[in-house]
This record gives C-alpha cells, structure tokens and sequence, in this order.
C-alpha cells in the first residue's frame, strides 16, 4: 500500500462544514496569498509529493498566514497554526488556500 | 517482574525529545547506529535504575516513507534484531505545536502499547499565553498525559513514575490512568473541537521570534548576519581548533622522541613509537577541531540559528541541487573533511546528507596547503597578473580551490539525477523553530557523544589503516631493521605502478610519497624529503618532474581521495564500506584522468 493513500491527513478530505466553499475568487494558490494575510488550507496539489508538508501541518483546513516573503522571492516564510516554516516559493504553488476575511 | 525493562522515546524532530533524553538518563547513554543503515539512535538507562531508554529518531508520522520511519515503526514492532520490543513508549510534543502534532500521538496510542504522553515546552506555552488542559487531553486521547517542560525540568517527576513504575497496573496520578476500556479511538482530530471545548489554546505567534527573524531574514541584513556567523565560526576553528589541534600533534611528537630514548633500537621501537603512538596521535590531534566545529553547530542549532541560516543558504545551495543546511558542513570542509562530514546530521533528507558526504572531500583541506605552497614556490615564477593586486602563483592557489569547488558541485548534480535521484521533485521546508538560549547542558552531552563516537568508532579504523600502510611502510625487516622506505613493500607496490604514473608525468619517488600519503595528506612533503635524501625537496622536484609533473600531481593532488581517515569517517556515518569504496574509486579515477589531462596540455 502506498503511503498516500493511508495517511490520515488525505484520508480526511475537507468537510463541507470546515471549508465552505466560496466564491471562486477567494481560491489562491499559496504563492500568491499576500503578506499578513491568513488563509485556510484547501487542497495540495500533488499529494505524494506533498507528504513530506502534510507532516509538518500543511493540512486540509490548517490556517495559514504569509508572515514574510524571502531571498529574493524564491522563500516563503509561513505561520501554520503555531509553528512558522520556510517553503520554497515553487512548492507552495501546488497548495490551495482559501482567503480568510482581513481582522 | 512486571517492571518495564525497555522504554521507547519517540517524538517529531524539535520537540525537545533529546533534552528530555539527557535529562533521564544522564552520561549513561550510548549512541549506535541500526545494522546497515545510517540511521542513529540513543540508548542509555534511566538514573539509577536498570530501565533501558531508546531515543528513536525524530519523526512526523508512522507511515514508512523515510528510513527513519522505518526503523521506528519496526522498533515499536520488536522487529528489530537484537532489540526487544518496547514495553513502554513516550512520546513527546511540542505544547506550542499541539494542534498538528496530535494525529502522530493517536498513531502511537493505536498500536496499544502502554503510552505516555508527555507535552513538552509548557514554559514557553505559558510564555505566549497558551493553555493545555492535560487532564481533559488525556480523557480524549485516552492515554496518560503529562505537561511538561524539559528544560527547567518542570513536572518531568511524573515521567520517571511512568518509566519506573514498577507494575503495569499505573500507580500514576489516578486521574491519568486511561479511562474505560480502550476502544476505537474517536475521530476528535477536529482541531476546531480542542479550542471549542476548552481543552488547548493555542499560544500566540513568538514574538521574540519574529522580531529576531525581521533581521536575521532580512533581505540585506540576513544575508550579512549570515556572513558574520560564517566568519565567526571559521575564525573559531582556526583561531583555537587548528592551534590545539597542533598543540596535539606536539605533545605526541614530544612524548613520541621521550619513548625513542627509552626503548631499544629495533623494529619494535619503530612499530611501538612511528606505528602505533603516531597513528593514536594523529586521530587525536583532530579532536580540538571537531569538537570546537560540534561547539558551533551545537549551539547554532539549539538557539534556532540553524534553521534561519539554511533558509538564507538554500538559494545558493540548491543549483547545485544541495539542501540550504549542506552549507555549514561543505564550508567547514575547507578546514577539514572528518568533522564536516559528521556535521551533515544536521541535514535531515537522506539523500542530501549522502550527497552532501561524497562531496565533501573535494573541498580544499588544510592538508593540502602544505604540498601546494612547496610546488607552487618551487615551479611558479612570482610575478604579477594584475598589478600588485594578484600575483600568479596566487592565482593558481585560488585556482586549486575552484577545482574542488567545480568538481564537487558538477558531482552534486550527477548525484542528484543519477543514483541520488529523489524520483521526482520533493517540496523543500524547514521548521523554524522558536529563539531561545542553548542548554548548556545538552550542549555538552551532544559534545561528550560526539567526541566518543570519534574516538571510538572512528578512531580505531584510522589506526588500523595507518597502521596497514605504516607496515607496508617498513617491511621487509633486514637484521633486526625495518625498511628503509626506498626497500619496502611500498617502495615496490609505487616501481609496480610506474606504468600508471608515466601519463601524469610523475616516477615511482613521487608514486611512494603519494601512497604513503593516505596516512595524512601533509606529510607528502616529508616523505618527498627522505627519498630524494634532501630538505630543498623543491630543487629536487623541479630536476626530476619538470613544470607539466608538477602541475600534474597538483591537479591530482586536488581531486584524489587521500584520506583513510575520511574514509574511515564516511564509514561511520553510513554505516556500510560501500559508499566509503564508490568514493575512492569515483575520486580517484577522476584525479587520474584529470592530471593526465594537465599534463598532456601543459607539456
């Protein structure tokens, strides 16, 4: 059995009653979601190559908030739930976020 | 009878699993690698008492995706030869962290074994005005739970209960004790219910953290604090790593001309006293420099440091196809390969740390210069290339440097799509975890570990080695004598592979004095100056190989693999002879095809 199709975090595709689904236009690839702004986790594009983040909590329905952007763009620095990450500009374009409203 | 004899720690990477570690088991733990593999892992008994702790390697999640999972997902399962199955486990999270690392604590919970749950860095919870409810957890997760703060030693009383407890039935805090009947764990994994129900608040952002990282991830700043660290660390090393190490290599030379004194002339002397003490003394002069590197990393790591600095690196390093945190281990290569590459543990992915090893040795070591200063002083002509800025000879020094440098980084990428091949592109992440002032506790005991796994485990392969070539240094004995070098064994191995040397310009002297080099790079000068029976070894050089050998056995010099004790290092850390094999080989036939292309062009 391959790893993807047993590990919980996929096993449990967001439910209607976390992810509501919007409008369209509040969907943004993870690369685009600006700085200071938090949104929550939809989808990850390719899910065995994204194991690797699944653990370290970019999950379905994890909060996310662009804290600063680095080295030239080719960086960015997150927030997920209380822990921060670095992940390469390329890799977060492969993981959908829902835009949370500005507090 | 009942009493758990082997406890299992288990816990993502930065949780603090191995200060807990230190703080159960003291100086009585022993590092050990699993058979065959490069993972590590950490036993060693519980204060004064006969439990065994086994500190596995920091993992996300059970699913056997890396080795490291592997192995601990057979450790829990007692299918590891060797080991019995645990009869405990803890397993530790990060109270900051709690809501992504709960579904980990459920795995483990599953497998049924008795668990505890220990939720460490309660300090810093409270710090960022979080809050746990342990007792509500525990209910939840039907598993004892324990909020703990590892580095203050805060409520670690209730770990020690639950690792010596001394029945299975837990005396523990009665309200710990699991409650009913362990069924089906229930799917809570909601992180939304945990805030709701008021079990877990979750802690504010840090903001020493941030406020730190607006400098240190700065985009002029950050790379310029990078730099700062970079500088600091090597004049740490050179400054007092190198003297000491030198201090080092004195005292033995010292104690070594005292025993010549005292023991009768013979073959034993020169087998006791140049073998055998010369062979301890070389492993211990590099001692001061690994552990004044492991000093750095330590602390580099422990403050949080580390992970900014990867960040910061990784857009460098990555077109080589490398990981940010190979950066660190590569530079201090330039002092020496031994301690850099035991410094790629920081590297987390497998098959970077791998690269990241083979390619170490091709960085410029200290014990190169003392060859490159004789050849080049003794060949090149001090002149000028752009006014008094850059002479010649110090532009083909720098030029040796970018050799090693090119060679390593177009190896990195054969690695990467060759045998280190990822099967695809991985999303690059670090965690950066939260500032905070290093343990010098832990400090220590990472030193104390790393210092013994050298000495033991490495160490004793360098003898062995230098040993061996020592021996084929000094045999056949005529009355009573060894060897004079230019009659040993290796004397006859360097006439038997003069057809070999012919291509680069070089003859069997040099052949000699390049074998006996596997001991130690820097005494080629010295073995040079005893088969040509002279000290201006130069001189003798520029008679007997002209300018096209030299530049030859620079070049070789340079790209070769020389170096038993790397080797024996390489060993080590992955745990089979194979890659330390494929790496002679792989540097080897590249130095050859290299200087023989040197000398074809110069000539």
């Amino acid at each position: 059995m391959s790893a993807a199709t047993t590990h919980p975090a996929i096993a449990s595709k967001p439910d209607s009653s976390n992810t509501n689904p919007g409008p369209q236009e509040n969907l943004v690839s993870l690369e685009d979601l600006p700085v200071g702004r938090r949104g929550v986790i939809v989808s990850l594009k390719d899910e065995f190559a994204y194991l690797y983040l699944l653990r370290l909590g970019l999950v379905p329905g994890a909060e996310v908030e662009l804290v600063r952007i680095v080295s030239r763009g080719t960086m960015r620095i997150l927030r997920v739930d209380s822990g921060e990450l670095a992940l390469r500009s390329e890799s977060a374009r492969g993981i959908t976020v829902r835009l949370e409203p500005r507090q | 009878m009942n009493s758990p004899r082997t406890v299992a720690l288990v816990g993502p990477p930065n949780v603090g699993k191995s200060t807990l570690f230190n703080h159960l088991t003291g100086l009585r733990q022993k590092t050990a690698n699993y058979p065959g593999v490069t993972v590590e892992y950490r036993r060693g008994k519980l204060r004064k008492t006969e439990v065994e702790i086994i500190d596995l390697p920091g993992i996300w999640d059970l699913s056997p995706a890396s080795e490291d999972e592997r192995i601990a997902v057979s450790v829990l399962t007692g299918d590891i030869a060797g080991l019995r199955k645990p009869d405990a486990v803890i397993v530790v999270l990060d109270a900051t962290q709690l809501l992504r690392q709960l579904p980990f604590a459920q795995q483990i919970v599953a497998l049924k074994l008795p668990t505890l749950i220990v939720i460490n860095m309660a300090d810093l919870l409270d710090r960022r005005q979080g809050h746990l409810d342990p007792l509500a957890l525990a209910e939840r997760l039907h598993a004892p739970v324990a909020l703990v703060s590892a580095n203050n030693g805060r409520s670690l009383e209730a770990v020690y209960r639950f690792v010596d407890r001394k029945s299975t039935q837990a005396n523990l805090l009665p309200v710990l004790r699991p409650t009913s009947s362990s069924k089906e764990i229930t799917g809570w994994s909601d992180r939304g219910r945990l805030t709701t129900e008021g079990v877990y608040r979750r802690p504010l952002p840090a903001h020493w953290s941030r406020r730190i990282d607006s400098i240190a991830l700065h985009p002029v700043f950050g790379p310029l604090a990078f730099l700062i660290v970079v500088m600091l660390v090597f004049q740490f090393i050179f400054r007092v790593g190198a003297p000491l190490s030198d201090a080092t290599t004195r005292a033995f030379e010292w104690v070594g001309t005292y025993l010549h004194s005292v023991i009768p002339a013979g073959f034993l002397r020169s087998l006791m006293v140049d073998g055998v003490w010369a062979g301890v003394g070389s492993v211990l002069a590099f001692l001061p420099q690994i552990l004044c590197l492991f000093l750095v990393i330590a602390i580099l790591e422990d403050s949080g440091y580390m992970a900014r600095a990867a960040v910061i690196s990784d857009r460098t390093m990555r077109r080589a196809g490398l990981d940010g945190r190979s950066f660190l281990p590569l530079l201090s290569a330039y002092a020496c390969a031994v301690p850099a590459i035991m410094a790629t543990r920081v590297i987390p992915n497998r098959r970077d740390r791998l690269a990241t090893i083979l390619i170490a040795p091709f960085m410029t070591c200290a014990a190169r210069l003392p060859l490159y200063t004789m050849v080049i002083t003794s060949f090149v002509p001090d002149r000028h290339i752009v006014g008094d800025l850059l002479g010649l000879r110090a532009t083909i020094m720098i030029g040796l440097y970018v050799i090693g440098l090119i060679v390593a980084l177009i190896t990195a990428k054969l690695l990467r799509s060759s045998i280190l091949d990822a099967g695809g592109k991985l999303p690059f992440v670090i965690e950066l975890p939260e500032y905070r002032w290093p343990s010098p506790k832990s400090v220590l005991t990472y030193l104390f570990n790393r210092g013994k796994i050298f000495v033991v485990q490495v160490g004793t392969i360098i003898v062995v080695l230098s040993m061996i070539v020592w021996l084929l240094a000094n045999l056949p004995i005529h009355h009573g004598q060894a060897a004079d070098i230019g009659h040993s064994y290796l004397a006859w191995i360097g006439r038997a592979i003069e057809p070999l040397l012919r291509p680069l310009g070089l003859n069997p002297k040099v052949g000699i004095a390049l074998l006996t080099a596997f001991v130690a790079r820097e005494s080629i000068v010295s073995t040079l100056g005893t088969l040509y029976g002279t000290e201006a070894v130069g001189h003798a050089l520029r008679l007997d190989i002209g300018f096209a050998g030299a530049m030859a056995l620079l070049v070789f010099f340079a790209v070769a693999m020389q170096c038993t004790s790397t080797l024996a290092t390489v060993r080590r850390e992955t745990g089979t002879w194979k890659w330390p094999i494929l790496q002679f080989a792989y540097m080897n036939t590249l130095a050859y095809g290299l200087a023989a292309l040197t000398f074809h062009l110069v000539r």
